[in-house]
């Protein structure tokens, strides 16, 4: 009897492990909020509406960071060049840091990873709308390391969270990764389902 | 014989679980014959950077000494100041950069600069930094004296 209730147990277990592996529940659903955002060529867009129709793969950067957040670029611009679906997937790196990331300062940043061209943007914003994007995407900031220079400006460093996002076509966040850490294959065959 | 296949389907579940773990774990540092004596410095490179930005050069230090050596000075061409930071894990999901306080490179061993770890940080960048480019860096130890190395710039991974 006991032994018949284990594999009752068992096989239950078994069919919640693959269908869970099969599925993807949404962590969050973006379709309620609006937020104005600018690329690195100026051009404005709205998020989530610009991007609904088509996977996007986002990441969150500034970039005065000088270790982690190039990772996070880099990951985001392997993950396009390795793909295998040739379709609309759409790959952007926002900044938290919009006091300096202007669009020029972002299409510098962009041209040194050669990723200055379609299909990536990097976006920037007013101040208080960066802190209310970040606050929705669970991005958290904080000045650490600061310098004063030679010529009087002030040199400042942020702690911040290590994340690269991805979302589907209905603006739903499925799921939500180690930005700098996590291997791209694993974010490949998540696109995969999507 | 049931019981084999429980067993055999309980560990064919685990290996994805144990693989994931492994993949996302820090990265192996790289064997290194010590020089007999003194520093040298290999598998340099610099991630780019764009013009009055930031980058960051990376390295194995291998130290052949009898004693533990210290790092006193930095300087590049390329950059208006020079320091050593380390990327760290502040445990409430949040990545944090420090200066870091003690570059002692301790005798017959090898101290690696890798990424999310230690690094040289080059600030105010005087030109853009773009794959392909070579980066000159000089190091002043306390015990070897003056390295001058060149890293040449790539994208990260």
């Amino acid at each position: 009897m006991l032994l018949r209730l284990l594999k009752v147990l068992y096989i239950i277990s078994l069919m919640f492990f693959l269908l869970s592996a099969c599925s993807s529940p949404a962590l969050d659903d973006y379709s309620d909020v609006q937020f104005e955002l600018i690329n690195q060529n100026g051009e404005t867009v709205i998020f989530p509406d610009d991007f609904e129709g088509a996977p996007l793969v986002m990441g969150f950067i500034y970039t005065y960071c000088p270790d982690i957040c190039s990772f996070i670029t880099a990951n985001v611009g392997k993950i396009y060049e390795e793909m295998d679906r040739n379709d609309d997937v759409q790959f952007v790196l926002v900044t938290f840091d919009p006091q300096r990331d202007t669009p020029e300062v972002l299409k510098s940043y962009a041209q040194a990873f050669d990723m200055d061209r379609p299909p990536f943007q990097f976006l920037t914003a007013e101040p208080e709308t960066i802190e209310a994007f970040m606050n929705r995407v669970s991005v958290r900031t904080q000045e650490s390391y600061t310098r004063d220079l030679e010529d009087g400006e002030r040199m400042y460093f942020l702690n911040h969270s290590d994340k690269i996002l991805l979302i589907d076509q209905n603006s739903r966040l499925i799921f939500d990764y180690g930005g700098s850490m996590t291997p791209v294959s694993i974010i490949l065959e998540d696109l995969e389902k999507l | 014989m049931k019981n084999h296949f429980f067993k055999l389907t309980f560990i064919a579940l685990l290996i994805p679980f144990f693989s994931f773990c492994n993949s996302a774990s820090e990265q192996e540092t790289p064997h290194f014959d010590l020089p007999d004596s003194g520093i040298e410095i290999a598998d340099a490179w610099a991630r780019p950077g764009r013009d009055n930005g930031v980058s960051a050069i990376y390295m194995h230090v291998l130290n052949g000494s009898a004693e533990t050596d210290t790092l006193i000075a930095f300087s590049s061409p390329v950059a208006g100041l020079v320091e050593l930071h380390e990327t760290y894990d502040r445990g409430d999901g949040m990545m944090g950069m420090r200066e870091s306080e003690e570059p002692y490179f301790p005798a017959r061993s090898v101290v690696s600069m890798q990424p999310g770890g230690l690094h040289v940080m080059l600030m105010q960048l005087n030109r853009p930094l773009n794959e392909g480019d070579d980066v000159e860096l000089t190091l002043t130890f306390s015990g070897a004296g003056e390295l001058t190395i060149t890293a040449p710039v790539r994208s990260p991974n």
